[in-house]
């Protein structure tokens, strides 16, 4: 790497959808879910390109706070201190309304029964299921 | 000539038809921007799809052996996805759409394909070239309009699915591409095998790139380069063909704007028209009468 100033101990982070971007700027720490485990990165990382599971997404912003996402599988890269992460959803898990992501989940079980044979059907309910269990998982460590 | 009553009858059952072309065509309008704002939205997305693969490309040994890299020797048969709209009233845009299908059909055949199959995305598609006596391999439809991610996927595990079990040598995906308000232009691109551009140039410039952040620093990579690449390809898929959902939509939105334009257009002209007749009728009804009475008060002097 290059001799980077002292002084730039933060990362740029950003957080993309298909949908759009959802988060865009800076953190202390990116805490996410790879295959391989848990990953914690910090500035000044080497370069990285690494797969991720469904889980949560944790950026500890530089005031010490953290924002906490529900991120669905994709891909990390970390490089030059920008960390971009491309998942097909994500949602601060601020944002998620327990008894909502439990009726998401119910509704889409109920598809789910109600879909089989259609194969158009049921890939769009299990992708539907897998995300509110994310969600619910997220939500629950929350509290 | 008509008389004043019929004239009048045309023009109320007119301006009813003109009431509905006004309200679709806002409705087009509305839906149109929002198309517009989700193609933006992908932008990005998409870029940093391209450059981790090429990344992850040019850090794998070989990119040989990866399934849904390889160009196939045999030529047995290949497959074209016509993307059009669920619903009719925008111009000629379903119609373009299947032609060009037609034509890159013929195409594949002239290539050395000895078969060509069809997937249709939207119930237009789907019905023509099922009327035309086409094989169709799978019919998809219901999300035109406002195309989703998942929606995208499941094209593309079914597509790439057929490719990967040997069922298809080759997939080519025709759609409309949203060049501006009032342009669409048919496209036809290579979707399987992935094309290696889409590997090697990861700004999209047309030419191989020299020099990668990735390939300069010695990147870690979880898992390994090839197996990673693996895992993005079918991503990419899913991403090209969401593009290519998404662009269609606009198209079409816009396309039936156009349309709807037109026929308010030609809805007003048409009542003047009218009007104009209406009104020449019922001079001549006055004109008509004057001379019976005229004529009435000549004979009895």
């Amino acid at each position: 790497m290059s001799t980077s100033a002292p002084e730039k101990k933060r990362l740029g982070v950003q957080i993309l959808t298909p949908e759009g971007s959802v988060h865009d700027g800076v953190a202390a720490m990116v805490i996410a879910p790879s295959v391989g485990g848990e990953l914690g990165i910090l500035p000044r990382h080497v370069p990285l390109i690494v797969q991720l599971r469904a889980g949560e997404t944790r950026l500890k912003l530089l005031d010490e706070t953290e924002v906490v996402m529900a991120t669905t599988a994709g891909y990390m890269s970390v490089e030059d201190d920008r960390v971009l992460i491309m998942v097909e959803q994500a949602e601060l898990a601020g944002e998620i309304d327990r008894g909502r992501a439990e009726e998401a989940l119910q509704r889409a079980e109920d598809a789910l029964a109600a879909a089989a044979g259609d194969e158009v059907a049921t890939r769009s309910a299990e992708a539907d299921r897998k995300r509110a269990e994310n969600r619910l998982k997220v939500v629950d460590k929350q509290s | 000539m008509a008389s004043q009553q019929d004239i009048k009858q045309r023009i109320t059952s007119i301006t009813g038809t003109s009431k509905i072309t006004r309200a679709m065509e806002l409705v087009a309008s509305a839906k149109l921007r929002r198309a517009q704002v989700r193609i933006e939205a992908l932008r990005p997305y998409a870029k940093g799809m391209r450059r981790l693969m090429s990344g992850a490309a040019r850090r794998s040994g070989s990119l040989n052996g990866i399934p849904l890299l390889e160009e196939r020797e045999e030529t047995r048969r290949a497959s074209v996805i016509a993307v059009t709209g669920d619903r009719g009233l925008a111009g000629a845009f379903n119609v373009n759409v299947i032609r060009r299908s037609l034509q890159e059909a013929d195409d594949l055949i002239e290539q050395g394909f000895d078969e060509v199959v069809f997937t249709a995305v939207g119930k237009k598609g789907g019905g023509t070239l099922r009327f035309r006596g086409k094989v169709l391999e799978n019919h998809f439809q219901g999300f035109s309009s406002e195309p989703t991610f998942v929606d995208a996927t499941t094209v593309a595990d079914f597509v790439s699915g057929r490719f990967l079990e040997g069922e298809v040598d080759k997939v080519v995906l025709v759609f409309n591409e949203f060049k501006s308000v009032v342009e669409q232009r048919v496209t036809a691109e290579q979707l399987l095998p992935v094309p290696r551009d889409f590997v090697d140039d990861a700004d999209g410039d047309g030419e191989v790139d020299e020099e990668h952040e990735f390939s300069k620093a010695l990147a870690e990579f979880e898992p390994e380069p090839q197996a990673l690449l693996e895992q993005l390809l079918p991503t990419f898929v899913n991403t090209t063909i969401y593009r290519a959902l998404l662009e269609s939509a606009a198209a079409e939105h816009a396309a039936r704007r156009t349309a709807m334009s037109n026929a308010s257009d030609n809805a007003g002209q048409l009542i003047d028209d009218l009007t104009l007749a209406m009104n020449r009728a019922r001079q001549a009804a006055i004109t008509q009468e004057i001379l019976e009475v005229v004529a009435g008060a000549d004979a009895l002097s």
